[in-house]
């Protein structure tokens, strides 16, 4: 698989010569492949915002480059022709249902791809489309965004996000101030896209249960430094490293090292809780044949 | 937005920084009426000495000042260019249609743009040295005389510091909103100007609903806190008259004194 995503060396710093000065990225290096789910992780002020205004070019790197594609965005990247790259790129930002602002929710949801010049009967099938992918009642698409509830509200604009058709999908916290059933949905639609409709997904979350249970790949942040690329279960082994950087442990991993505290070690770490509770059956029907 | 010094506060421990609020006012305010006052070259130089001492004590690098002038270079120049090609009096060098290039008006020309320099120097003194919670203090101090007269002073000052208090909340949220609806193709500041008018209900209608709901409930807390209008309230931080705020009230006072002894 190609690159979708390549940061060489990237550095931002805001308010540049002022005492205000503040580097919030610091030589950062990043490979994301196409087709990949990938989390970036680490506490609040890392970076991780500044990271992914550089995957669409609403920051542009004080030094290094970042290639989308075939489009490498440097200090010196011109503002204008940036929208194929915007198309391309599908920004999910924290409580995102504040970026409401149509009279209807089908008018927001066409608000994104019109502006990418889709018009006519494709406008319409492209809304369709979208509004289905986040399971959303067709008689909503008629009413005001904002008499729906938090959690449609937030479908709504995802739904905005999605009827722009991107390649990539990047979501800061989207799950950020819905319960939990709703939360439960968001991850689920987003394991679904990256699944069934082959998009990267850039994942910046503090929900270390969530990262553990659908990422390929983990990027640990600090300092506006990456301090770790690896697998999950290669991170969440690592408690040490967890909590060095002030990261929660995820609730398996603990029942994992709890058990194996008491003498139950199980075959493998499922990092699913549902995988967990799988290996831990299998383990006592193991030992009842063994008696 | 980044680059916009002007009416930014810089944190610091100057002469300058510790004094009482309302006197940085008072000074700021009667600084600004006796520009007006001055019309000739020793007036002028009184008053570019007074605003250069008072920048030497806030201990600020002159760089912010410079800074300061940017945004408004588009507006002095603006009223310059008018001045010299249409004011009329005095020896006319060059004249075409209602053009005319007069003496009169490159001397006001070149009055003008001192009196902006020195009022953006000595109002950027101001706001660098004094935060936006001192300046609204300043105000409600500078407005209690008024009691007297059923003026609402507490609320009028709350409402100041609450407004003030928002600024930076709503900055964000405008940063935020408009790098969203960037991400969606939007384009602000580009197109013609119907196209660039409506760019910004996208980001209008959002900012303003998030605005009535931060209304809300800041409304919501005050009142649990007890809140309740036209009562005097405390302060967490009082500022006192101190000898520093009088030696300074007292250095404009020599200076208008100076001024009105000097003009021409």
């Amino acid at each position: 698989m190609d690159n979708a995503i390549l940061f060489k060396n990237v550095s931002h710093v805001y308010q540049e010569n002022t005492p205000l000065e503040f580097h919030a990225l610091e030589d950062v290096s990043l490979k994301i492949k196409s087709g990949a789910f990938v989390s970036i992780i680490g506490k609040t002020g890392s970076g991780k915002s500044t990271l992914i205004k550089h995957i669409n070019a609403l920051l542009k790197p004080t030094s290094g480059s970042v290639t989308i594609g075939d489009k490498k965005i440097t200090s010196h990247t011109n503002n204008k022709h940036l929208k194929p790259l915007r198309q391309k790129i599908g920004m999910v930002f924290q409580f995102p249902e504040q970026q409401l602002f149509a009279e209807t929710v089908e008018e927001d949801i066409a608000f994104g791809p019109s502006n990418f010049g889709v018009t006519g009967d494709e406008l319409n099938d492209t809304v369709m489309h979208a509004a289905n992918l986040v399971h959303l009642d067709h008689d909503l698409l008629k009413k005001s965004p904002f008499d729906l509830s938090g959690g449609q509200k937030r479908r709504v604009a995802i739904a905005g996000v999605l009827a722009m058709n991107p390649e990539i999908l990047v979501l800061d916290e989207p799950t950020a101030g819905l319960d939990l059933e709703g939360q439960q949905y968001i991850l689920d639609l987003i394991r679904r896209l990256n699944r069934e409709e082959n998009m990267t997904i850039v994942l910046v979350s503090h929900q270390m249960d969530d990262v553990a249970k659908y990422s390929d790949r983990v990027v640990v942040m600090s300092g506006g430094k990456v301090v770790k690329k690896c697998y999950p279960d290669e991170l969440f082994t690592d408690v040490n490293f967890l909590n060095k950087y002030d990261l929660q442990v995820p609730e398996t991993v603990k029942i994992t090292k709890d058990l194996a505290d008491k003498g139950v070690t199980l075959d493998k770490l499922s990092l699913d809780a549902d995988e967990l509770i799988n290996g831990i059956i299998n383990k006592l029907r193991n030992e009842d044949k063994d008696e | 937005m980044n680059n916009f010094i002007f009416g930014r506060y810089l944190p610091g421990n100057s002469l300058i920084h510790k004094m009482n609020p309302a006197a940085k006012m008072l000074i700021a305010f009667a600084y600004i009426i006796m520009v007006f006052f001055a019309n000739n070259l020793i007036t002028y130089i009184v008053m570019a000495a007074t605003v250069l001492l008072f920048v030497l004590l806030s201990k600020c690098s002159f760089g912010y000042f410079i800074k300061g002038l940017m945004p408004m270079l588009w507006v002095i120049i603006f009223t310059v260019m008018i001045q010299v090609f249409f004011g009329s009096g005095g020896h006319v060098y060059f004249s075409w249609g209602i053009v005319k290039l007069t003496s009169y008006g490159i001397l006001n020309a070149i009055v003008l743009t001192i009196r902006f320099m020195l009022i953006i120097a000595m109002s950027t003194v101001l706001t660098l040295t004094t935060s936006p919670l001192e300046i609204s203090q300043g105000i409600s101090a500078l407005l209690k005389p008024l009691k007297r007269f059923n003026f609402p002073v507490e609320t009028f000052s709350l409402m100041i510091s609450i407004s003030l208090r928002f600024v930076p909340t709503l900055t964000d949220e405008t940063k935020l909103i408009m790098d969203a609806q960037r991400s969606r193709g939007v384009d602000f500041g580009d197109g013609g100007l119907i196209k660039r008018v409506k760019a910004f209900v996208p980001l209008l209608i959002p900012l303003f609903v998030s605005a009535f709901k931060h209304a809300d409930d800041l409304s919501i807390a005050m009142e649990a806190r007890g809140y309740q209008t036209n009562r005097e309230r405390s302060h967490f931080h009082t500022f006192k008259w101190k000898p520093n705020d009088f030696v300074c009230m007292l250095l404009i006072l020599v200076m208008a004194i100076v001024i009105f002894i000097y003009r021409s």
